[in-house]
């Protein structure tokens, strides 16, 4: 099994929780790294290997638990970040598509939130339905 | 008549860490503007978009042609009435200029849920341009996006292979979508 992925948060970066042991995945703060490649390729490329073993697993009759939960608590991204976070949920999305119990939240402030809108163009264009909820429904 | 309406002014060479010195900036004045969250969001994903146009395309230039040109680029946020405007300015490559010019006319043609599908097309697209850094014309559209409106700009030229290319975007004080 993949280790976890962890990163702390940065003014100017997001946390990065990937915790394969629960099956549960989160991204929380600002996005706008300095260099999208170099912070998300790693972030990337871990998803599309846990990905793939958790569909070998699944076709091998092997995967002991079919829920699946990924946390966006985005308070900001740049265009940049965006085409990475495009990737993560498309790596996701294989699990969707395999009839996987894959649950996403986004978390938002208010409907005027610019993250809100994000969170429905990525929606919209993966086609996976998004559990939109606020943050005071978080707390 | 309005009391000093630029809220933020920055001339001279701009960085990614010079844009997290005028979000701070920003967000210390917020109260006194009288700013909600979600506007003061929407204004700063614009700030960090027109300020990353800004310098990627100064990045492309070498230290001959940016010698020759004795236009240094600038940001700004001022209020306008009932808008806050954002403008940039910077010189840009003449090759740069013709190609970005093409991109915010085609933008500008654009109805807002036509100007949303190609947004999303383009975030499919993948992750190739970042690593050209020539960009794929994301962030202007994300610009318009957010602003609802035509975006404005003008390409001035300096030398022969040199354009100084300013840009203007308007969000309303109290932004609804």
């Amino acid at each position: 099994m993949e280790e976890r992925l962890y990163k702390e948060p940065t003014s100017y970066t997001p946390k990065i929780d990937f915790n394969p042991k629960k099956q549960k995945f989160e991204m929380a703060g600002i996005s706008r790294p300095e260099d999208a490649y170099d912070f998300y390729d790693p972030i990337l490329l871990w998803m599309e290997r846990y990905t793939e073993r958790v569909l070998k697993d699944y076709e091998e009759n092997k995967l002991l638990n079919e829920t699946f939960i990924m946390v966006f608590d985005f308070i900001y991204m740049n265009s940049s970040s965006s085409k990475y976070i495009f990737q993560i949920i498309s790596h996701l999305k294989k699990l969707y598509d395999k009839r996987l119990n894959l649950t996403i939240f986004w978390y938002y402030d208010d409907p005027d939130d610019q993250i809100l809108e994000d969170g429905e163009d990525f929606s919209d264009i993966i086609s996976i339905p998004f559990n939109f909820m606020t943050r005071e429904q978080q707390n | 008549m309005e009391k000093n309406p630029e809220i933020i002014s920055y001339n001279g060479f701009l960085s990614y860490q010079i844009t997290g010195r005028l979000i701070e900036k920003l967000g210390d004045l917020s109260r006194e503007l009288n700013l909600n969250k979600s506007t003061y969001r929407k204004i700063v994903t614009l700030m960090v978009e027109i300020i990353e146009n800004n310098y990627n395309y100064v990045n492309r230039l070498d230290e001959g042609t940016l010698r020759e040109s004795n236009q240094k680029p600038f940001f700004s946020v001022l209020r306008s009435g009932d808008y806050f405007k954002l403008k940039s300015g910077n010189p840009i490559l003449k090759e740069d200029a013709a190609a970005l010019k093409q991109r915010i006319e085609h933008i500008n043609c654009l109805h807002y849920r036509e100007l949303k599908d190609l947004y999303m097309n383009t975030m499919a697209e993948g992750i190739y341009d970042d690593k050209k850094r020539s960009g794929a014309g994301l962030g202007i559209m994300k610009m318009a996006k957010i602003s609802k409106s035509k975006i404005h700009y003008n390409m001035e030229k300096i030398t022969n292979n040199l354009y100084y290319y300013t840009i203007e975007i308007a969000i309303p004080t109290n932004h609804k979508r």
